[in-house]
């Protein structure tokens, strides 16, 4: 399912003191199948591109396209949960939304809203907290009752069992220790690989941006500066310095060795691509 | 739809009405409240509004931004008008439906009491808006401490009062984003039965209570590893100064409440 942002405006507590104009005028397309970053400095309009996505927020101005359904600014509520049974949303912190008695019970409360029968709710719920490697045995514990980590993972099971078609991640990685951090951006991963869902990840770290995500969009003050291929845009050390953003740790690497006179044929995305790279290069240097 | 609440609400400005010192804005707001029940005709009630409108023109807030915050309140007063307008005896019969009458009297009564209302809400709200929370609770605790005499805890309160309205944005904004994480798993609130509504709301305020708790604690800890220990000792940072302004509104305060008085019928 493509969604398509037609003139997209969106503006804060309209006729107000505090009116704010969040995003500004923006047309873009999120295609089926990819994996998008939005990066951006805070302010930028980030969080509200996210929340137009899957009806949150409806529009100002313009129009969102989810597939078939069209949100404009006054839009049915029946069409506001179409989309929001399409497009699943995890947001920062989603531990913070647990409520049920059991694990299992919470993570069948989304299937169960967007009309599964209990059976079916039932089986989505522990088929997703089977892959999130949730023990069986804490499906019928309360949800407080679990670690930090192990409360994010059966919220994000509780996304995941809606089976949406595209995956909004707002921070899916804040306040979790690195090896969590690493666990939790694979499994994102093998689901975008597996199932072929769109995922569409928000955040500041750029590494994972650079890693994991095909394509880039840049805003900067409520205006969509750029947006094109991860590999061109993140390894343009220019453009992310004019927007104030940091380039990915192994980019600024490449770039600064590659001043020393050390060149590698490709860009590596992440560690171990460094490693094996930089290997070659040293055996190749070698002789 | 919760950015809508004005109540307790501050916007920033530097109007006159603004600077004045919140203990005047207090016991002015007190005496208008009183002065608010001398008016007994047309002219009076025409006397507070323009007075409320002037108020408003000098506190530089928009009218439109004022009255929105009365839609808060608007069922209360239509609520209070339609009681008088039916329970109120008197006058001439202008309807007769039969089991109902409405008579002059009630229609006069009906449109005095909501001004009236109307006047209590506006004048706090623009209390409010024009006072940030933390001067408020420090002019109160200011103006109680004669009760200290007999015992009140009057630094506990004013602590309780300003926790309690530091922590009221944090906690709408902790609704709202968990209003749009439970919205984003289907739940639906805004439409269905009354009870399909009720329950919608469990999903809200159990992660809701849940957080509040956690902070709660938190901030006791925060405030005990800093050495906090009650009043005794304690200096002040904002310090309130009282000027010949603050003065002054009073006075004009009391001068509009006998010209009230006087021209009562």
């Amino acid at each position: 399912m493509n969604i398509t942002f037609k003139n997209l405006t969106s503006i804060y507590h309209e006729n107000t003191p505090f009116e704010h104009l969040a995003l500004n005028n923006i047309t873009t397309t999120f295609e089926e199948g990819l994996y998008y970053g939005i990066v951006g400095h805070t302010g930028s309009g980030k969080s509200t591109m996210i929340q137009t996505l899957n009806g949150l927020l409806l529009p100002s101005l313009g129009e969102v396209h989810a597939g078939n359904i069209v949100l404009r600014r006054k839009s049915r509520q029946r069409n506001i949960h179409q989309v929001k049974k399409h497009v699943g949303m995890v947001f920062q912190f989603p531990e913070h939304q647990l409520f049920e008695e059991t694990v299992l019970k919470d993570v069948m409360f989304g299937p169960k809203n967007m009309g599964m029968d209990q059976r079916t709710a039932e089986e989505k719920a522990r088929h997703y907290l089977h892959l999130l490697n949730i023990d069986a045995s804490l499906f019928d514990t309360s949800p407080f009752d679990l670690s930090g980590g192990q409360m994010r993972k059966v919220a994000i099971a509780g996304i995941l069992a809606m089976e949406p078609e595209v995956l909004i991640l707002d921070e899916p990685t804040a306040g979790l220790d690195p090896e969590s951090h690493i666990e939790t951006m694979e499994l994102f991963q093998n689901i975008h690989q597996d199932m072929g869902i769109t995922v569409i990840l928000v955040t500041h770290d750029m590494n994972d941006v650079f890693q994991y995500t095909d394509q880039v969009k840049i805003l900067s003050e409520g205006h969509l500066v750029k947006e094109g291929r991860t590999d061109d845009l993140l390894t343009d050390e220019v453009l992310l310095e004019r927007y104030s953003l940091e380039p990915p740790d192994i980019v600024r690497l490449v770039h600064d060795l590659e001043r020393k006179g050390i060149t590698f044929e490709q860009m590596p995305k992440n560690v171990e691509a460094f490693a094996r790279l930089y290997e070659e290069w040293r055996t190749n240097h070698a002789q | 739809m919760l950015s809508k609440m004005l109540l307790g609400r501050y916007i920033p400005g530097s109007s006159i009405i603004h600077r004045l010192d919140p203990r005047a804005k207090i016991i002015a707001v007190v005496l208008f409240m009183v002065i608010v029940f001398f008016a007994n005709h047309w002219t009076g009630y025409g006397l507070l509004i323009l007075f409320i409108l002037t108020l408003t023109k000098m506190a530089d807030l928009s009218p439109r931004f004022l009255f929105n915050g009365l839609k808060l309140i608007l069922i209360l007063l239509l609520f209070t008008f339609f009681m008088h307008l039916f329970l109120t005896k008197g006058g001439t019969v202008l309807i007769d439906g039969g089991f109902f009458t409405i008579e002059s009297e009630g229609v006069i009564t009906g449109i005095y009491i909501t001004i009236r209302l109307a006047m209590l809400v506006l004048i706090t709200t623009i209390m409010t808006l024009t006072t940030s929370p933390l001067q408020l609770t420090d002019a109160i605790e200011r103006i109680c401490r004669p009760l200290k005499a007999i015992r009140v805890p009057v630094h506990e309160i004013a602590l309780m009062m300003s926790i309690s309205l530091r922590f009221i944005p944090t906690l709408m904004d902790e609704t709202e984003k968990i209003i749009k994480a439970q919205s984003a798993r289907g739940s639906t609130f805004m439409a269905g039965s009354l009870t399909s509504r009720l329950q919608a709301l469990t999903p809200i305020f159990i992660p809701l209570f849940i957080s509040s708790f956690k902070r709660a604690e938190e901030l006791a800890i925060a405030m005990e590893v800093r050495g906090y220990q009650g009043e005794e000792g304690r200096t002040h940072y904002r310090v309130l100064n009282w000027e010949f302004k603050d003065t002054m509104v009073l006075i004009l305060m009391i001068i509009f409440g006998i010209i009230l008085w006087v021209i009562r019928q």
